[in-house]
């Protein structure tokens, strides 16, 4: 659904993204990864249309965002600090959006009132900023957009809130399909909603994967065999990684669960432990892999 | 399509409303209490004569009008358009499904008519006071339309500029000062570079590159003269254009604009080499001229061409780059250095030979004269009208020319004024129908008396300098006479001609000197034609006519015994204290002369032009018991007689 394609941005002679490709299915929640500075915020802006790359292309639903008025009208874009018209009481800002966005939903609107329970009478700037950002998904979700981009999201929003959100994004996905891009320095914060993964670094994707695939293809494995583990059973496993500890080994291991058993099976090991991995230990062993130390990348 | 794809939304126009509607409402009260407030206190106050006040409505409280005319286009273009300068709105607003162009136009013309409402509604309330006055003289429905279109032209374009500039930075408070500098640039630009040539340029005339009114250029200063011009709705047409022209190249520039330039100095990197050696050239020439008016020399002006391109370079430099850190962009620089120094020389070695040009005799179909300076109350035509075309005057004129030109060396910069300085100012025409232009100053015109005498003597420039000159006789209706005392017609043409021929041999007869310095020409002749009067000064060294006036007139003309005495200060007191007698200071020489014989004598002693070792003498007359005028008599003319009784 959203296509980037060998998208270069330069703020004059900073290079922030480079050549960068990006898919995003339609219904997909995807979480894009990286460091202050790695060039998310651009990459956003972009796809919302607001800023123009200077080379490549990004499309939704195959037709060019830039300048494209039909397209942004089924697109929310909520920024790391949500901007709000100077003085504007909630009430007025959700009359703004119903003249702004065809697909303004105000039974939703009220609904989700019930939910935030933030009085929308009041003047926005009154609010804590927790309470603008509520404000922000508040109007978002009451205009239904097909695609939803959030810089940051759950930055200054307390666990209940931040759960509350969740559960509504889910909800968009589940019942209309709508495609989310969210961004974050912080991987726990996004792996139990996203099922996408991008991380970007120095204006490129270091690493692009799908969660499902991810969890059920790393392994985590304890082993330990009569003397030193037999050369051809490492030479035959995927080992991105190994330790060890006293006469334990430790390995990380790339493949299907059943045939990295089976495998090891056959060979006999005294002890055998297969253990999944947390996402951030993942992530830690395939940034690894490709060369980074993840704390180099990510917080 | 539905209302909320259409041109109009009615949310962005409310927000519109609540960023810049204050300034609107503010505007509208301050323009009805300047003007149909105070003009219906005026009508209902006791004053009949205030309409003979106000020639139109301008003139109302015309600062605080001008004022306003200024700076509220400007704060209404700055907030109007400020969603672009801020960043997160900028990013709001173009995050929302609306194409830049249909923002562009919501905001221009929301803000347009936030601009233009306050003055239609005041216009109206004018018209209203209009009809239901008495004193319909106060107000005229054409005061109203020009007032209407006063605020519409200046407005229009300060608005649109603001816009303009808006789309060139990203902070609003830069986009507010290059506003202003680009209103006042045409004007300052010429002023500077004028200036400036006039001090690089031995010859170059500042005052006549002027003439083409250079204030009209900027409408800032086009508006500051206001009463040099009538409103007319022709000077609406360069104003409209130029508004269109802004206005398109607004929109271009959004379509081109990167919306992260907000909170940028400039938007566009391309204008940084542009920004950056143009207000370093304009920062050195600024230096020059200030250095050239406040000191003169040419040490002192070339430091400050130094100083201020240094100061110039990197205060645009610490713009750009919003930091005070900058002294490590210094190849910048030395580019625009080299540049300027190539440029600089070609003026100062004039290499087009600006300075040693004086066109061949063949070339030349006429030149004007002036020994005092262009002058702006005369108009090109007049200048071209007085040309002087005789073979002889030319050559004189090249002569004159060819010295001042060998005479480059002692020319200062700042130099002293005497009393009998000059500013020599010539205009050739030439026979291709171009000019060639020169002005010089000439410190002391007595090194050039050999060359002024027989170019200031000759019977055509005579002519050009008096009007009268050339009056014939036939046509002039009625002529009178004047002393201080007394004025009588003349009205018999025979004598009309008669006097017409002895005042202009007399006036032929003139040396150089007499023409400058002569101060004690107390009578005077009106030569009327039809409703056009000419002036003739004489005095009693005119002979011939001053001997056919006492023949005619034997009462005309002034006599020793009209006379209450003469005051003679010796060499060291100015003459201010000849016309405050009776404030004398303890401890001045002076000597006042009462006999008859005594004030004859003097009278006929030879009047001096030097201007060193002389006696002032002022007259003073019986009948008005007052100070006529004064006249210098060297030392040594002063008759022995006079000296004596001076001891």
């Amino acid at each position: 659904m959203i296509k980037v394609e060998e998208v270069t941005k330069r703020f004059e002679k900073d290079l922030v993204l480079k050549e960068l490709n990006l898919n995003i299915n339609k219904g997909s929640i995807y979480g894009l990864l990286g460091s202050n500075g790695a060039g998310k915020t651009t990459l956003l802006k972009i796809i919302s249309g607001i800023i123009k790359a200077n080379s490549g292309k990004v499309t939704i639903e195959d037709k060019l965002i830039f300048e494209n008025a039909l397209l942004k009208d089924k697109l929310i874009f909520i920024p790391d600090t949500p901007y709000f018209f100077s003085h504007y009481t909630v009430n007025q800002l959700a009359d703004f959006y119903k003249n702004t966005y065809s697909s303004w939903n105000q039974n939703r609107f009220q609904q989700l009132g019930k939910i935030f329970k933030l009085d929308p009478r009041k003047k926005v700037h009154r609010f804590s900023k927790g309470m603008q950002r509520q404000v922000a998904f508040w109007l978002a979700f009451s205009t239904m957009p097909e695609v939803l981009i959030l810089d940051e999201p759950f930055d200054g929003l307390d666990p209940v809130i931040r759960k509350k959100v969740k559960g509504l994004i889910i909800q968009d996905v589940a019942e209309r399909e709508m495609t989310v891009l969210i961004s974050s320095h912080n991987l726990r914060e996004v792996e139990d909603i996203c099922d996408y993964i991008g991380i970007l670094h120095n204006g490129g994707f270091v690493l692009e994967k799908d969660l499902d695939d991810l969890k059920s293809d790393v392994h985590k494995i304890q082993i330990a065999f009569n003397g030193d583990p037999p050369e051809k059973l490492i030479e035959s496993l995927n080992i991105v990684h190994q330790e060890k500890r006293g006469s334990v080994n430790i390995w990380i291991v790339k493949g299907d669960y059943a045939d990295v058993d089976q495998e090891i099976r056959s060979y006999q090991p005294i002890l055998k432990d297969i253990l999944p991995l947390t996402l951030e230990e993942i992530f830690i062993y395939e940034m690894e892999g490709v060369g980074y130390a993840i704390e180099n990348v990510l917080v | 399509m539905r209302l909320k794809m259409s041109w109009f939304n009615k949310e962005i126009a409310i927000q519109n409303f609540r960023s810049v509607g204050w300034i609107s409402i503010a505007y509208f009260l301050l323009l009805l209490f300047t003007l149909p407030l105070s003009i219906l206190m005026m009508l209902t106050g006791e004053d009949d004569n205030f309409a003979n006040y106000y020639d139109d409505l301008i003139s109302f409280n015309i600062e605080f009008q001008f004022m306003m005319l200024m700076i509220v286009p400007l704060l209404i273009g700055l907030f109007i358009f400020r969603y672009i300068q801020v960043k997160p709105m900028a990013d709001f607003m173009h995050s929302l499904p609306i194409k830049r162009l249909r923002l562009f136009d919501h905001h221009f013309w929301m803000g347009y008519l936030l601009l233009f409402l306050p003055v239609i509604l005041n216009a109206f309330f004018l018209v209203l006071l209009y009809f239901f006055s008495n004193h319909q003289g106060l107000i005229e429905l054409k005061d109203i339309g020009d007032w209407l279109l006063v605020y519409f032209m200046y407005g229009s374009l300060i608005y649109t500029v603001t816009v303009f500039i808006g789309f060139i930075t990203g902070i609003s408070v830069v986009q507010a000062i290059l506003t202003i500098v680009m209103l006042l640039f045409p004007t300052g630009i010429i002023v500077l570079i004028y200036s400036n040539l006039d001090l690089l340029l031995y010859g170059f005339s500042q005052a006549y590159a002027w003439d083409i009114r250079t204030s009209a250029l900027s409408p800032i200063t086009d508006m500051l003269d206001y009463y040099y011009y009538e409103v007319s709705w022709l000077r609406l047409i360069p104003y409209v254009l130029l508004c269109v022209i802004f206005y398109l190249l607004s929109k271009f520039l959004y379509l081109k604009r990167p919306i992260e330039a907000a909170s940028q100095a400039l938007a566009f990197p391309q204008l940084k080499p542009i920004f950056k050696f143009g207000v370093t050239f304009c920062f050195m020439l600024l230096g020059g001229m200030y250095f050239a008016e406040v000191q003169g020399q040419v040490g002192w002006i070339i430091f400050g061409y130094i100083i201020f391109a240094i100061l110039g370079y990197f205060l645009s430099e610490m713009i750009l780059q919003k930091n005070w850190r900058v002294w490590n962009a210094w190849r910048g620089f030395f580019t625009y250095a080299g540049l300027t120094t190539i440029i600089l020389l070609i003026i100062v070695f004039d290499i087009f030979g600006y300075e040693t040009k004086i066109p061949t005799g063949e070339e030349i179909e006429g030149v004007y004269v002036s020994e005092d300076g262009y002058s702006y109350f005369e108009e090109n035509q007049f200048r071209e009208d007085n040309k002087l075309t005789s073979k002889r005057s030319i050559e004189q004129v090249r002569k004159l020319h060819e010295a001042l030109i060998n005479d480059k060396q002692n020319q200062t910069i700042n130099p002293n004024y005497h009393p009998d300085s000059k500013n020599i100012y010539l205009i050739y025409y030439l026979e291709d129908g171009s000019e060639v232009v020169r002005e010089y100053f000439i410190q002391h015109s007595q090194q050039y008396n050999e060359l002024l005498k027989p170019l200031f003597e000759t019977q055509e420039y005579k002519e050009i300098q008096e009007p009268w000159m050339s009056l014939e006789k036939e046509k002039v209706d009625s002529i009178s006479l004047n002393s201080p005392f007394i004025s009588m017609e003349l009205s018999d043409p025979i004598k009309m001609e008669a006097f017409m021929q002895k005042i202009k041999e007399d006036y032929q007869k003139r040396s150089y000197e007499e023409m400058q310095y002569r101060e004690n020409n107390i009578y005077y002749a009106e030569f009327q034609i039809n409703d056009e009067y000419y002036h003739a000064n004489f005095s009693d060294q005119d002979e011939e006519t001053i001997t056919w006036i006492k023949e005619n007139f034997p009462d005309f003309s002034l006599a020793a015994e009209d006379l209450l005495h003469l005051v003679i200060l010796s060499e060291n007191h100015s003459e201010e204290i000849l016309w405050e007698l009776d404030n004398w200071k303890e401890g001045t020489d002076y000597w006042i002369l009462e006999e008859t014989g005594h004030i004859e004598t003097v009278l006929e002693a030879n009047q001096s032009i030097d201007w060193e070792d002389n006696y002032t003498v002022g007259v003073y007359d019986k009948v008005n018991n007052g100070y006529l005028y004064t006249f210098q008599v060297n030392k040594e003319d002063m008759p022995a007689l006079i000296l004596e009784k001076m001891k």
